[in-house]
């Protein structure tokens, strides 16, 4: 607790910065909710329900073959035996977790920068490669996804900016 | 619930792949250096990679031999901010809330531009401002670099050198990498939520992440989520701690 609160004045540079930005040199520092509508767009659109149910598959669908052979690779790990809930798994999840979120509350951007989400699906494989001692598989499944990032990265661009 | 006893450790295997033998210090760091150049060939080889269609916004340079990087239209307000602090400072921009982005471009551009001036790379016929402008465009640069070798960083302790070949050649390096543009910081926010998570859990480094997080977010504001993860970290682990 008393940690988090520390970790927390990690704000502090920021809020600071607005302040100075608001009272002292007079400039706006809202230019991506104005502009884009960033997070403010919850306001204007009270069906998030609605906007959720659009966005989540896109948001999948975005993360492209990579992801699904980091996915590929969960579940033959974690089939290879019983599985004891570990904290660290956890974290991975919810690191996932709040990427999505945070993407999806911003708004502006939906589905485009959601790509993190695989790099915690495969830091997943690299975790469950060591609980289940199978670090040999692990290390397969990340290889191969490695090269497959890479045979991607020639094949197609990464940027559209559409 | 299992405990994070390796939590100090990294979770995906040992970085410097000691398999039980000592390993001395030097050997250590040698091996380590290797695989950050290792590493860095996967950003250098995205240079020869597919250009991307070009639109209003998205244009492909060529560097020649084949090698190419993309320049998104934001670049021309970041190096302009990062030119000229002084105008940034007191005149609306689309970069206000990256303060530390826009001051860490300026102190670089700073220390490239006497070098860009003695090689006159551009030149004897570029004015004072184009020279100003590829010093800000450099800087654009190496801390994109900058970026790139935290997530190699941040990598290597979640899970080992595979895991950090998946981070080099991901597509937020392919995309990003040469861009000069702050989405590049994208590469980081999930490696560092994870990282965060971990710290919190073994509870420890809290004035450290408190730097790093005010660092960063005064450069992109999705880092938000690692105080979150410390947080979710530091309850996960609190019996263990007990």
């Amino acid at each position: 607790m008393r940690n988090s609160a520390i970790v927390a004045l990690g704000f502090l540079p920021l809020v600071l910065w607005s302040l100075a930005s608001t009272l002292v040199f007079h400039v706006p520092v809202s230019y991506e909710a104005d502009q884009y509508g960033q997070f403010v767009w919850l306001l204007d659109h009270p069906d998030i329900g609605a906007h959720l149910a659009s966005w989540f598959p896109q948001s999948v669908w975005w993360l492209g073959w990579p992801a699904l052979w980091s996915a590929i690779g969960i579940v033959a790990l974690w089939r290879a035996e019983p599985l004891k809930a570990d904290r660290l798994l956890i974290g991975i999840a919810l690191a996932a977790a709040a990427v999505l979120a945070f993407n999806f509350l911003q708004g502006f951007y939906q589905a485009r920068l959601v790509n993190g989400v695989t790099l915690c699906l495969f830091a997943a494989v690299a975790r469950l490669g060591v609980i289940k001692k199978r670090r040999g598989e692990a290390t397969a499944i990340m290889l191969i996804g490695a090269a497959l990032q890479t045979v991607l990265a020639f094949a197609a661009p990464s940027l559209t900016l559409q | 619930m299992a405990l994070p006893a390796d939590a100090r450790k990294v979770i995906g295997g040992d970085a410097g792949g000691a398999r039980g033998r000592p390993v001395r210090a030097s050997d250590e760091k040698m091996r380590t250096a290797l695989l950050f150049i290792a590493l860095a060939l996967f950003p250098i080889a995205f240079l020869w990679s597919v250009p991307a269609v070009e639109n209003n916004c998205l244009h492909t340079l060529n560097l020649g031999a084949g090698a190419h990087f993309e320049y998104i239209c934001d670049t021309n307000s970041i190096i302009v901010a990062a030119d000229r602090p002084d105008v940034y400072l007191t005149t609306s921009t689309p970069w206000r809330m990256r303060p530390a982005y826009i001051a860490t471009a300026a102190l670089i551009a700073g220390g490239v531009l006497p070098i860009l001036k003695v090689t006159d790379v551009l030149g004897s016929q570029a004015s004072p401002a184009q020279v100003r402008g590829l010093a800000a465009g450099v800087a654009l640069l190496i801390i994109d670099w900058l970026v790139f070798g935290a997530a190699m960083w941040f990598a290597l302790r979640i899970g080992g050198w595979p895991f950090a070949m998946v981070v080099a050649s991901c597509d937020l390096v392919h995309g990003f990498i040469w861009s000069m543009h702050p989405a590049e910081f994208n590469l980081i926010i999930a490696l560092g939520a994870i990282w965060f998570y971990m710290q919190g859990a073994a509870g420890r480094y809290a004035v450290r992440c408190a730097v790093l997080l005010g660092f960063v977010l005064c450069c992109y504001q999705s880092a938000a989520i690692w105080w979150a993860m410390y947080a979710a970290g530091s309850w996960m682990g609190r019996g263990a701690r007990a």
